[in-house]
């Protein structure tokens, strides 16, 4: 299994935290989109490691025309020598019409064409296949050279989804190259919706599993000492609430047999009673999202559960001191 | 007067190039948007220079929503400690809707309340103030604190915007910092259409002209002896008549009374007689547009003509020694 680091947003702290994940034995560093560029601390990890992969986990897509993302891609992939990874995600239609202001449609459809554009764009800038990509949500149909780089000797980045309902799953195993598993998912939920709509995306595409990467970062429950586990323990419990509260994922709930759960959940989000929520989450429940264990079982316990159908994960082991950290990266990864 | 170099956009080597224009003594460093991001060389500019202003002229605005160019905004300002300026333009509608596929519609009312909406963003995030902004072109009524950045130390960068028509160039009166002029103007141009623009932008505003910078690029024609001059005298008669053929353009030939040379031009680009098309701009043409001479006379001839209408231009001039340029910077920016 490949295993990540996140890597930070404030951007003189990236070249060092990016430096510290090579030296630590990870093999990706990866940003997520929140409140910052998900791109800046990229292109700053590309310039000061030599080995690790970069991905975004995710950038916002429908924030994005295709064109701006295939540059992106382009750009950071040649700086990097070939080490991206575009990870995108949907995000959901208030923040896509209210926050961003961009359109809104059948998510999982246009986020097929959103690829297929970069992939199109990408074809034109690399292969000269003429630029006549005319969508249901996209047009491109105009380039010229002044606008093609002509730095092409890495060609284009990995392209990756995130993905929780079964259509945009699927759409990941048709277009994207991986595809990225939401952590609050369940092995019962995985198996049943998740890894039969990415076979059933990659059989449209006529491509094979082993040419497609599979991430999943399920939640870790540690610590050293009673009170750490605890702590962690309940900090978990807070999260699966706050993410069990959504509606789209309702489903993952029912695979475990509490669907009834994510309208009492929506039901306190709405009223602010965030910390209440978490007691709803049993132990039981937890276990189903979380490996749950001294330190020194995590990583076994991430191996035997998923290590069947995960390709790569994101972990920071942030409850052990370095080297215990550094002998947990290298177990996981089998190094 | 402020004076900016160019920046490449080979990311190996900015930090480099930065640097290297910082020690010169640049006031700024610019980027442009053709093949590449133009906001990457900036950020690894940030990281290699302590004092120069950071610039993009121009990001193509419409190509991004308001939200996405206020976080890019945000962070280069933050990671530049306050260096950052935010230059945007409109583009033409076919490379927005056909290169971008976003869309185009009444560029100076849209880019008005783009560069309104990024204020109000910024005005959430900086000083907590409700997001609450309709517009006709842009809604941004969603922000939660998990979206907000939190180092909010140096606030919003400035934002200067590219004009040339008197719409554009009124907007960027009114709600920007600075403007960007097209370096196809005329010195009549900038005094009668321009400047009365920007003062209509700012009288609506309520701010004054020193709240205000103007940004020339100024056509220079100079080398290190007369055949080089010469030869930078064709290749500017080309570049002039290129612009030209432009029918928006076509007030600024009518400002020096050659209006009529636009649809020549415009005809004679169709059939790609570029050569040709250099030929009909005369030297009394290339005079309104540029500024000719050897280097030593250069930054004297930009003071004298420009000195009391613009704050800051842009000297690339590669074909002169580095010494040359070093001492026309200095004796601008003096």
């Amino acid at each position: 299994m490949k295993l990540d680091a996140g890597l930070g947003h404030q951007l003189e702290r990236v070249p060092a935290s990016a430096r510290e994940a090579e030296a630590m034995g990870f093999d990706g560093v990866r940003t997520a989109e929140m409140n910052h560029d998900p791109f800046f601390p990229l292109l700053l990890a590309a310039e000061h490691t030599q080995k690790v992969e970069l991905i975004s986990s995710i950038a916002v897509g429908f924030a994005r025309s295709p064109m701006l993302l295939a540059n992106i891609g382009h750009d950071l992939n040649a700086y990097s020598k070939g080490r991206v990874t575009i990870g995108l995600g949907s995000q959901i239609k208030p923040h896509i019409t209210k926050r961003f202001s961009m359109p809104w449609g059948a998510p999982a459809a246009k986020m097929r064409e959103l690829v297929l554009a970069m992939r199109a764009i990408w074809a034109n800038w690399y292969d000269g296949t003429k630029l006549e990509f005319v969508g249901k949500f996209y047009n491109h149909t105009l380039m010229t050279p002044a606008f093609t780089p002509e730095n092409k000797e890495y060609g284009a980045p990995k392209v990756i989804l995130a993905a929780v309902g079964p259509h945009m799953t699927e759409v990941s195993g048709e277009v994207a190259d991986g595809m990225i598993i939401h952590p609050f998912s369940t092995l019962p939920f995985i198996e049943s919706v998740t890894l039969p709509a990415i076979e059933r995306g990659l059989a449209k595409a006529g491509r094979r599993r082993a040419d497609f990467e599979i991430s999943y970062s399920n939640f870790v429950v540690s610590g050293r000492t009673e009170e750490e586990f605890k702590k962690s323990k309940q900090a978990n419990k807070e999260r699966i609430a706050f993410y069990g509260s959504t509606p789209a994922y309702r489903g993952v709930l029912e695979s475990i047999g509490v669907g009834d759960l994510q309208s009492e959940l929506n039901t306190m989000s709405k009223q602010g009673r965030w910390k209440e929520m978490g007691l709803l989450i049993t132990d039981d429940i937890l276990n189903e999202f979380a490996v749950v264990g001294e330190p020194k079982t995590i990583v076994p316990e991430m191996q035997r559960r998923y290590g069947a159908f995960v390709d790569r994960s994101s972990a920071s082991f942030d409850f052990v001191d370095r080297d215990e950290r550094k002998a947990m990266i290298a177990q996981l990864r089998g190094a | 007067m402020k004076v900016d170099g160019g920046l490449g956009w080979e990311l190996d080597k900015v930090g480099a190039e930065a640097k290297a224009l910082e020690d010169l003594g640049y006031s700024g460093i610019l980027t442009a948007e053709t093949s590449h991001d133009p906001f990457f060389p900036l950020v690894v500019a940030a990281l290699n220079t302590q004092r120069v202003e950071l610039m993009t002229s121009i990001a193509v605005a419409f190509a991004r929503t308001p939200m996405v160019l206020a976080n890019i905004g945000h962070d280069l300002n933050a990671a530049s400690k306050g260096r950052f300026i935010l230059g945007i333009g409109s583009q033409i509608r076919p490379h927005i809707a056909k290169r971008f596929s976003m869309p185009w519609s009444a560029p100076a009312a849209r880019m008005r309340e783009f560069i309104l909406a990024m204020r109000a963003i910024w005005a959430n995030w900086h000083e907590g103030k409700p997001l609450e902004f309709a517009g006709r072109f842009y809604t941004h009524t969603l922000m939660t604190p998990f979206f907000t950045p939190t180092n909010n130390e140096y606030g919003a960068p400035k934002v200067f915007l590219a004009a040339v028509g008197p719409l554009m160039t009124e907007v960027a009166g009114e709600v920007a910092d600075g403007v960007i002029i097209h370096a196809f103007t005329t010195e009549k141009y900038l005094r009668e259409t321009t400047l009365p623009s920007l003062e209509k932008g700012f009288e609506r505003a309520g701010k004054s002209r020193k709240d205000f910078e103007i940004s020339y690029p100024v056509f220079v024609v100079t080398g290190k002896d007369a055949k080089a001059i010469e030869e930078a005298k064709v290749a500017t008669r080309r570049q002039i008549a290129f612009y030209g053929s432009t029918p928006a353009y076509k007030p600024v030939l009518d400002s020096i009374g050659v209006g009529h040379l636009q649809s020549d031009l415009n005809s004679m680009s169709k059939q790609g007689r570029w050569e040709e098309m250099g030929q009909l701009i005369t030297n009394d043409i290339l005079e309104e547009f540029a500024v000719i001479g050897a280097p030593s006379t250069i930054a004297g001839q930009i003071k004298s003509r420009y000195g009391d209408l613009i704050d800051r231009t842009s000297a690339a001039y590669a074909n002169i020694p580095r010494d040359d340029r070093q001492k026309i910077i200095s004796e601008l920016t003096q």
